[in-house]
């Protein structure tokens, strides 16, 4: 009974905090969803018509879908390119591994908006990519294609993530027993096949919760398509952005921010249900 | 000349830490184990038995010397290669696979049928006795059944040599001791080489056909459980398998068949001991506990073969079976009875200061150089 009062207090304030910084804010996005207006009288007023407007028109979910799409191959590469850097540091760094995880997640300290407006410099019209391109011949005028591009959204947003997806993978190779590793080669595994038969279905769960840690912010990402993105690259998240900041209509940036939201919930619900994450760490 | 399963030839394995000095973990170890035998590699922790069993599975290389399994040299050879398999300590098992697929692990990486890997996985749960536990997790076992599928996980691959790594380390005394017969049993059975690493002396007495007695990485003794039980070759193999006496000694007469030695003041004649090096003067004699006799001064018949001393009792421990006696001699020196209770002698007959003859008969002392 002590105990279970003692968790109650250690609870409180996280959940506190959730409730007036997360749940409070939802419930008001939700009642803001099925009102005619953001100011005024409209306030006041009951309406379904935005959810009917939101879902004729075919472009926001397109957009959605787009989103969703480019989420997904950011998250895929950043986790293909973060597992084999995971994996050097766990298996292979012996001692150095706590400096070169340091230097990996540094640049993460320094400002989010400056190491994007950095990649402006390496893809830009006069950029250093450009510039390298031209003086190689390969191409024979500054390509504006490298920057405001889908392309561009998706090479920057790998960029900045990999330290975030390396991280939960590295831990999960870390919590490997090296000794399993040790039985494998003792029943006749050569050292790929150990990888395949064990070291990567162990480290699942840590490839797992990077790809979600890469996807779900992206999803909802605004400022990198904003500053990289140009026209083509635009995402979802500016669209919600507009609406609250720009077209000032709150019950429509509502219901986009709610949708977002089902579609994160969902393909989590949907993922759970076939890859029970318990069961692949063995637990 | 018996098939050799295992050869260690002048095999020295060192470990270079950085900011230390390199660590002999073991020094010019020679064993020729017999195909068929149970051997056991026996000692403390940190004598280097897990290294030399490390050696021969293929996770470590010798530094110099060399390591033969059938007769094959195996220096170079990765552990994936060698026609062994192993028992660990911690059972090692996948957490993430099941019970059969944790069996089945070497043979689905020899690419076997899956009607024959069935059939082979299933035999060996029958032989651990773990029929019904197929489809469960290894998390989901008690200790000794997890103990139990590590043994059919390496017994499956039906292994030139089994390598067990203190595998009984982490159950309990009584499972312990029913695993122990099991093993030998399965060992019979299978007629299969077993190389068995322990510290507990008890476990090696009862399991092994040899043992090698393991110290500071240098192998002290080999030879059968009674060799090394009765005939100790030094003070630390003495020391470490049982308890045991020792008294301090000098050598007054080396003569052809007998070694005459001063000991606490008394000389006494002591059959010769043919490894015995001659030119020691200084000895160390050992007598185990329940070869030394108690009698009263009164009723002692001093045999003319007995070596015996006067001495008074310091302390008597009631254990059982037996009662533990301490018997302080005239210069000191103590010695332990371990008296079993029968009818000649029964639980606290003698009480502590009675003046007692200790005896015993010479061939049961031996003479240790260290």
């Amino acid at each position: 009974m002590e105990n279970r009062s003692r968790i109650t207090i250690l609870m409180l304030p996280p959940a506190l905090w959730l409730v007036l910084l997360f749940i409070v804010p939802l419930g008001i996005m939700a009642v803001f969803s099925f009102r005619e207006g953001s100011f005024g009288a409209e306030r006041e007023q009951f309406t379904l018509e935005n959810y009917q407007h939101f879902f004729a028109n075919r472009s926001y979910l397109n957009l959605l879908g787009t989103s969703a799409w480019i989420a997904f191959q950011t998250a895929l590469i950043a986790v293909v390119l973060s597992y084999p850097l995971a994996y050097f540091l766990s298996f292979r760094a012996g001692e150095a591994r706590v400096t070169l995880l340091t230097i990996l997640i540094v640049p993460a300290w320094t400002s989010f908006l400056l190491r994007i407006l950095s990649w402006k410099l390496i893809l830009g019209s006069g950029g250093v990519l450009n510039t390298f391109l031209l003086s190689l011949g390969v191409i024979q005028e500054a390509s504006p294609l490298l920057i405001y591009s889908r392309a561009a959204v998706v090479v920057t947003l790998v960029y900045v993530w990999i330290p975030f997806a390396t991280l939960p993978i590295f831990s999960a190779l870390e919590r490997i027993d090296r000794r399993l590793l040790e039985a494998a080669a003792d029943l006749g595994c050569p050292p790929w096949e150990a990888f395949l038969r064990v070291t990567l279905p162990l480290s699942l769960p840590g490839v797992i919760a990077a790809f979600f840690f890469v996807f779900i912010p992206t999803l909802g990402e605004w400022v990198t398509p904003a500053l990289v993105g140009g026209a083509q690259g635009i995402m979802y998240g500016n669209l919600i952005q507009d609406q609250f900041v720009r077209a000032l209509n709150w019950p429509l940036g509502a219901i986009m921010s709610l949708v977002l939201m089902a579609l994160v919930l969902v393909i989590l619900i949907i993922f759970n249900r076939f890859i029970r994450i318990s069961d692949l760490a063995g637990a | 000349m018996s098939e050799l399963a295992v050869e260690l030839s002048n095999v020295f394995k060192t470990f270079s830490a950085s900011n230390a000095r390199d660590v002999n973990a073991v020094r010019n170890v020679n064993l020729a184990i017999r195909a068929g035998e149970f051997f056991t590699l026996l000692g403390p922790s940190g004598c280097g038995k897990t290294t030399t069993l490390r050696l021969i599975a293929g996770f470590e290389q010798p530094t110099r010397g060399e390591v033969r399994i059938q007769g094959k040299p195996m220096n170079g050879v990765p552990p994936y290669r060698r026609p062994v398999n192993t028992v660990f300590q911690n059972y090692a098992l996948f957490p993430h696979l099941s019970v059969q697929e944790n069996v089945g692990f070497g043979l689905a990486i020899k690419r076997v049928s899956k009607e024959e890997k069935k059939k082979r996985v299933q035999a060996a749960l029958d032989l651990v006795e773990l029929p019904q536990a197929a489809d469960r997790k290894p998390s989901q076992l008690s200790g000794g059944q997890q103990q139990r599928v590590a043994l059919a996980r390496a017994l499956v691959n039906q292994p030139a040599v089994l390598l067990l790594d203190e595998p009984l380390g982490a159950l309990d005394l009584k499972l312990r001791k029913n695993m122990q017969l099991e093993l030998k049993h399965m060992q019979e059975l299978l007629k299969l080489t077993f190389i068995y690493v322990t510290h507990d002396q008890e476990e090696a007495l009862t399991m092994s056909d040899r043992i090698a007695v393991m110290s500071a990485g240098n192998v002290l003794q080999i030879g059968a459980p009674i060799e090394i039980y009765e005939k100790p070759a030094t003070r630390f193999v003495a020391d470490f398998i049982g308890e045991t006496n020792f008294l301090n000694g000098r050598v007054v007469e080396m003569g052809t068949a007998m070694t005459g030695v001063e000991v606490t003041g008394k000389r006494i004649n002591l059959p010769r001991q043919n490894e015995f090096p001659t030119n020691s003067v200084n000895v160390t004699l050992t007598v185990r506990p329940e070869k030394v006799g108690i009698s009263r001064p009164e009723s002692f018949a001093d045999e003319a073969k007995r070596i015996s001393f006067s001495g008074v009792i310091r302390e008597a421990v009631y254990i059982g079976t037996d009662t533990r006696y301490l018997v302080g001699l005239s210069n000191a020196e103590t010695l332990v009875a371990r008296l079993q209770s029968s009818p000649g002698h029964r639980p606290g007959e003698y009480a502590i200061d009675d003046p007692v003859i200790v005896w015993f008969e010479p061939g049961d002392i031996r003479l240790l150089t260290e």
